[in-house]
């Protein structure tokens, strides 16, 4: 069983703005260092306030226990969504013995790249669903 | 007769770029502890740069892994400061560690809580750092007071293959 090595990382979050709500699509920030659609994911993982409570910007993270009410779609630069409504739990390392998500290579769109809730128990407006992604440059 | 090892040609191409590898592998040629104490007057977001170390920096070394080591791990460890704890995994949620270039350009970015290994089966977070310059990584904090900034320190064990 192979698993992943970090060559280039960076958090990323998507921000629950507004009353949350079943089925909306909140969509990943903005990073200005990623966003010429020039990153190849190669593996992602996911994060609770169990394992960071606030993201680097200071927003607060959505609760552990709200672990298994969220969803994640990865769209590429085609606007394929080539990972489609994964849900958060799997994507969470320290819940899935040490593994991390490894993907097919692919160039994504950060920002057309979205999380959506199938319950909003526990999760206030503002909170953010972070993510790290690992990553290559295009032509690196 | 040897015996025949399958490998999936997507698998085969994610080992050729560097991507993955064995979890159970070798995690580098050599690895160090190296501790990191607070800063006088630390503050939330704040860089706190690691002592330089030139056997880290990309000119010397490549790193291959690196673990946090909690008062789980290790109770307390010795720093220039003196012993102190090391911190648990729950002060552990309110930092990440930074990889930065000679441009101080971030390479890499990691929550503390997951490069504790015990919480993650005990499986390491493998690396390829190789263009970092140690003294210009860092640890910041969200919440400095999740932290007892003076009696415990921040503990890491880098793995790392020297260059020749």
């Amino acid at each position: 069983m192979n698993n992943l090595i970090i060559k280039r990382s960076q958090i990323v979050r998507a921000q629950i703005t507004g009353t949350p709500a079943v089925g909306n699509k909140y969509y990943f920030t903005d990073v200005p260092n990623l966003s010429r659609n020039n990153i190849i994911l190669y593996g992602f993982e996911v994060f609770t306030a169990t394992q960071l409570a606030k993201t680097p910007q200071n927003e607060t993270v959505v609760a552990g226990s709200t672990n298994d009410q969220i969803v994640l779609t990865w769209r590429d630069n085609n606007k394929i969504e080539f990972v489609y409504q994964m849900p958060i739990y799997t994507a969470i390392r320290s819940l899935n013995g040490g593994i991390y998500s490894i993907l097919k290579p692919r160039i994504i769109n950060l920002t057309d790249s979205y999380i959506q809730l199938v319950d909003t128990t526990g999760i206030s407006t503002n909170e953010v669903v972070a993510a790290n992604i690992y990553y290559d440059i295009v032509g690196e | 007769m040897a015996a025949l090892k399958l490998i999936s040609p997507l698998v085969n191409f994610l080992e050729t770029r560097g991507y993955i590898k064995p979890f159970a592998g070798i995690e580098g040629e050599r690895s160090k502890i190296v501790t990191l104490n607070f800063p006088a007057g630390a503050q939330n977001g704040d860089p706190f740069y690691f002592a330089s170390d030139s056997s880290l920096d990309y000119s010397n070394s490549t790193i291959t892994a690196i673990e946090l080591v909690d008062v789980t791990t290790l109770s307390n460890v010795n720093t220039v400061k003196g012993y102190k704890d090391d911190i648990t995994t729950t002060s552990a949620a309110f930092g990440y560690l930074v990889f930065s270039d000679n441009k101080r350009q971030e390479i890499a970015m990691i929550p503390l809580y997951n490069l504790v290994r015990r919480l993650n089966n005990g499986k390491t977070t493998f690396l390829c750092i190789n263009t970092q310059i140690w003294q210009n990584c860092y640890v910041a904090v969200t919440d400095i007071n999740q932290f007892s900034v003076n009696s415990t320190a921040f503990t890491f064990r880098v793995s790392y293959v020297p260059k020749s």
